[in-house]
């Protein structure tokens, strides 16, 4: 009812069946902002997103939740590049990661216009994680820029000096680093799937499997080359994210079982 | 009253006040003028790098016109250091022209390269902070910082790095650089002392089979006699020129101020 | 008669042609100061082993016509500084007026914390050199006089362009030419302001101040001295110069009637 009231009827339609929206506008009515942030966590999300950040570099893995026999999954796109050296997976309302990714990528091409050298990866989490609470009127009463906070968590893999790194980016503005993490709807089961499995001598080809493996257990249709994206930032290639042809000699090196 | 106030066919609109008229030949429009929002400050920079260690230098006289402001003006800054003393800078920065415009410049790029290390959790690079002076002096492209810049440190690989600008961003890394008033008088002599220009091996031949002579690396100990030198010089023949000499010299260790009196004539 | 009151006082056009109201017009790009228009000259200063001594006359001149003559050049800040202002005299009246306004906002801290002539001197150049960046300048050079953070006497410039220096000896406009060089001569450099006392300072710029007067045509007899230190400020606004000696006079040689 409060969307009713609050919204438009687009966007009504658009998120007719996400609690988020009433949680947003009930929120900031009767809670206040702050609390919100954590209660879209707790929303949960479609997808297990693995990652895991090698001594090579980070693979990111999304499942891509194929809802209709007549959908062309090429076009779920949930790996996104930022920079040549920085990619990221997303598990939320992708349509609010858009405008976070468009952030990062402006941040990380100034950075590199201004100073010459790549922006590093924590600064670049950290400059998304500057637009989370940028939500309703400022305390002077400026003109809102955006009417709730995000409803997107970000996993964001990169390579600079300090090697690969992987952080996980709240929609709460919170920012940390991981080894290997996975988020969304399946992430208890394949967080503790990592948390058995990571070392930190992994080979990239290993990783690979691991981020695969994981996805598999904790997906509710069978895996295939189709359903699942994969990409890793290294420091020769960069961002680079997996062709079909890749993308099916990984499935086909996983232990059948 | 017309007559009084010389109400005529071309403003006749209302009471004969004097500014209801139109305004004679000096238009209400463009006016010349003629506030210069620029000086010259005079004075010379230089700076040499070598191979784990970069100099800049100045001398201290600050003019206008033919005046001497003051005998003690430095025109040789760290940049990004702790305190407002420097401590632990890296990075020095040599700026000569308009000196209210090479301080603000400084003063930006200071606090530019502190932001960062907060920012960004280390330090910044020459090569980075390179890049953005050229942005802040590009920046005002149009109403520009009317300073000659030099910009010293140490490179990734622990080199002597040493980058020059114009005023409007233009750089460009180099061996050595001469600027301000007396660049014209000390370049030829850098040429010659650093990068050997003109200097042959003797006896390896005639005209095009003659043989430069080879680049060694600059020590520490004559890269600062070598500046000393250009600049008793540049203080003879450029009146601009005089009263001290200020160096900077960045190594692995910091940054190393050395102060000596030039003449004062 | 004219009815209309804003015609009363205008010169007579038929007299002397078109009035050039153009001035008054709103429309049209802003116009900003191009010149100054009264104006104070020399101010000159010199540190001693405690402090600071500053002196300007009290004239302030419209052109070369002597159009005031009790005009204080000398303005103090919360008893521990002075500034010397050369140039323009109604842009330093703003200045005085936004240096009020600075002191009553840094009082309403209340902290025991005061600016300092260092602290001031940074504040001033600051807002002159926006000035200049917005092509609206102050026309003035000021010199600021009194101790830094350590207690140590402070002394510095500042100009409408925002170009500042220090020196142990300090002056704007004609004395710049004519006291600079005497008062180096008693102070060289900052390792000879230990050995000055403050009778020396006070004397060596009186002296500058006379022959400030001898030479410089937009000068006055009656000048403000301050000394500064840190046990405060010691201002004197009607001082006469003393022992003047016209003598010199006849022995110039080269222009009026004395051709050779």
């Amino acid at each position: 009812m409060i969307v009713e009231s609050t919204l438009s009827r687009r966007k009504v339609v658009c998120f007719k069946s996400n609690t988020l929206l009433k949680l947003s506008s009930l929120v900031r009515r009767q809670l206040g902002y702050i609390y919100l942030p954590d209660l879209i966590v707790e929303q949960g999300n479609a997808d297990a997103l693995p990652q895991v950040a090698t001594g090579e570099g980070v693979i990111l893995g999304v499942e891509k939740r194929v809802t209709s026999t007549l959908l062309e999954t090429s076009s779920v796109e949930k790996i996104v590049e930022i920079d040549r050296h920085i990619g990221c997976a997303m598990s939320g309302l992708q349509a609010d990661a858009r405008s976070m990714v468009e952030h990062a990528r402006v941040e990380s091409q100034n950075h590199a216009f201004h100073y010459n050298e790549p922006l590093r990866v924590e600064s670049c989490t950290q400059a998304i994680c500057d637009l989370a609470l940028r939500f309703g009127e400022g305390a002077e009463g400026e003109e809102s820029i955006m009417s709730r906070p995000f409803g997107v968590a970000l996993l964001i893999g990169g390579y600079d000096e300090d090697g690969p790194q992987l952080y996980h980016a709240e929609p709460s503005g919170t920012f940390y680093r991981y080894d290997a993490k996975a988020i969304g709807s399946g992430s208890e089961g394949a967080q503790a799937e990592l948390q058995n499995e990571f070392h930190k001598s992994l080979s990239l080809a290993e990783a690979e499997t691991l981020v695969l493996k994981t996805l598999k257990q904790v997906m509710e249709e069978k895996l295939d080359a189709k359903n699942v994206q994969l990409a890793s930032v290294t420091k020769e290639k960069g961002f680079r994210i997996y062709a079909d042809e890749e993308m099916a000699a990984c499935v086909a090196r996983l232990p059948t079982n | 009253m017309a007559a009084l106030f010389g109400q005529d066919a071309l403003t006749d609109n209302g009471p004969g006040y004097a500014f209801s008229q139109a305004p004679s030949s000096a238009a209400g429009g463009i006016r010349e003028r003629s506030f210069y929002p620029y000086t010259d400050n005079g004075g010379s920079t230089l700076g040499i790098a070598g191979e784990d260690f970069t100099i800049l230098a100045g001398d201290t006289r600050s003019t206008s016109g033919y005046n001497i402001n003051t005998r003690y003006a430095p025109k040789v800054f760290k940049i990004g250091g702790d305190d407002s003393e420097g401590t632990n800078a890296t990075i020095i920065l040599s700026v000569v022209g308009f000196a209210a415009d090479g301080q603000i410049l400084k003063e930006r790029l200071d606090t530019i390269v502190k932001m960062y290390r907060y920012q960004h959790g280390k330090p910044m690079s020459v090569k980075a902070c390179a890049q953005r002076l050229s942005t802040i002096l590009y920046g005002k492209r149009f109403f520009p910082y009317y300073v000659h810049a030099i910009l010293g440190g140490l490179d990734e690989e622990g080199k002597g790095a040493l980058y020059s600008y114009d005023p409007v961003g233009s750089y460009e890394r180099e061996q050595c650089r001469a600027g301000g008033a007396a660049a014209s008088l000390i370049m030829p002599f850098l040429d010659n002392q650093v990068n050997f220009k003109n200097q042959y091996v003797p006896e390896s031949g005639e005209g095009h089979a003659l043989q430069e002579r080879p680049r060694v690396p600059l020590k520490r100990k004559e890269t600062e006699e070598l500046v000393r030198d250009a600049f008793t010089s540049a203080v003879e023949r450029h009146i601009e020129v005089g009263d001290g000499l200020q160096m900077l010299v960045v190594t692995k260790d910091g940054v190393e101020e050395i102060y000596s009196p030039l003449k004062r004539d | 008669m004219n009815h209309f009151p804003q015609a009363w006082g205008r010169p007579r056009d038929d007299i002397y042609g078109h009035y050039d109201a153009s001035f008054l017009q709103s429309s049209g790009p802003n116009q900003h100061t191009q010149s100054p228009v009264v104006t104070g000259t020399s101010v000159i200063a010199v540190k001693f082993k405690d402090g600071v001594v500053v002196a300007a006359d009290n004239l302030a001149s419209y052109g070369s016509l002597a159009r005031f003559t009790d005009v204080k050049r000398l303005r103090t800040f919360n008893d521990t500084t002075v500034i010397g202002f050369g140039g323009d005299v109604s842009d330093m009246q703003y200045l005085d007026r936004v240096l009020s306004s600075l002191d009553i906002k840094e009082s309403y801290a209340n902290d025991g914390h005061h600016l300092n002539a260092k602290n001031l001197h940074t504040y001033l150049a600051k807002v002159l050199y926006k000035r200049r960046s917005d092509f609206n300048p102050l026309w003035n050079q000021l010199l600021v006089a009194g101790t830094d953070d350590d207690g140590k006497p402070f002394l510095s410039s500042a100009d409408l362009l925002g170009t500042t220096f220090s020196a142990p000896t300090l002056a704007t406009g004609f004395g710049a030419h004519l006291a600079q060089p005497l008062l180096r001569r008693i102070v060289p450099d900052e390792a000879a302001v230990g050995g000055i006392t403050q009778e020396a300072a006070v004397a060596a710029v009186k002296e500058c101040m006379k022959v400030l007067f001898y030479r410089d045509a937009r000068s006055l007899d009656k000048y403000s001295i301050a000394v500064v230190t840190n046990e405060g400020i010691d201002l004197k606004e009607d001082e006469k110069l003393e022992a003047q000696s016209w003598a010199f006079a006849e022995g110039i040689r080269g222009y009026g009637t004395q051709v050779s």
